[in-house]
């Protein structure tokens, strides 16, 4: 029993976190843009040429 | 998406697959274009044609009119490898394993999608921004 609820807690702990996730901050740094600085959406493309 | 000028800015992260040949070298190449102010039209380019080998992305950086002296030895010396290699690093610490992955107001959206998709998310993102 002690063992089992043990093994829940850990699986909570471990997902819990990741399903609380939210929006994904990625900093911008001084990456090449296009389109208004001031534009109220921000598109970041992960890009693989090949 | 010209129905969204002015309300979107695009930004470009590298996320050069270590497997694939020329990746890294073409994410270089696109840095070493914009140390000369041509990063769009290397980007496009190197979209648009699809051959990323040493040879031909020289033979963008000709046809854009670079200093070609100058872009042959940052390839060559790898200038810009840690600027692309940080980039890199951030993509896997975000845990993303595809590309391309965009990010649209800290939303993700994987791989390549319909142009709906996109438009769905930006409208989204556009309807939650304070007015």
């Amino acid at each position: 029993m002690l063992k089992s609820l043990g093994c829940l807690f850990l699986l909570l702990s471990i997902s819990l976190p990741a399903l609380a996730k939210g929006p994904v901050e990625v900093p911008l740094g001084d990456a090449p843009t296009r389109g208004a600085d001031d534009a109220p959406v921000t598109m970041i493309e992960f890009i693989d040429f090949q | 998406m010209h129905e969204y000028t002015g309300k979107i800015k695009l930004v470009i992260k590298h996320y050069p697959y270590r497997y694939r040949d020329y990746s890294s070298l073409a994410a270089q190449a696109s840095e070493a274009a914009r140390a000369q102010g041509k990063f769009w039209e290397m980007h496009d380019l190197m979209l648009e044609r699809k051959q990323l080998d040493r040879n031909s992305l020289l033979g963008y950086a000709r046809e854009l009119g670079l200093d070609l002296a100058r872009f042959e030895r940052e390839l060559d010396t790898k200038t810009y490898l840690p600027r692309v290699e940080a980039d890199f690093a951030l993509a896997r610490k975000l845990d993303f394993f595809q590309t391309p992955t965009f990010v649209i107001n800290g939303r993700l959206l994987v791989g390549e999608r319909p142009i709906e998709m996109f438009r769905q998310l930006i409208d989204q993102a556009l309807s939650e921004v304070p007015k």
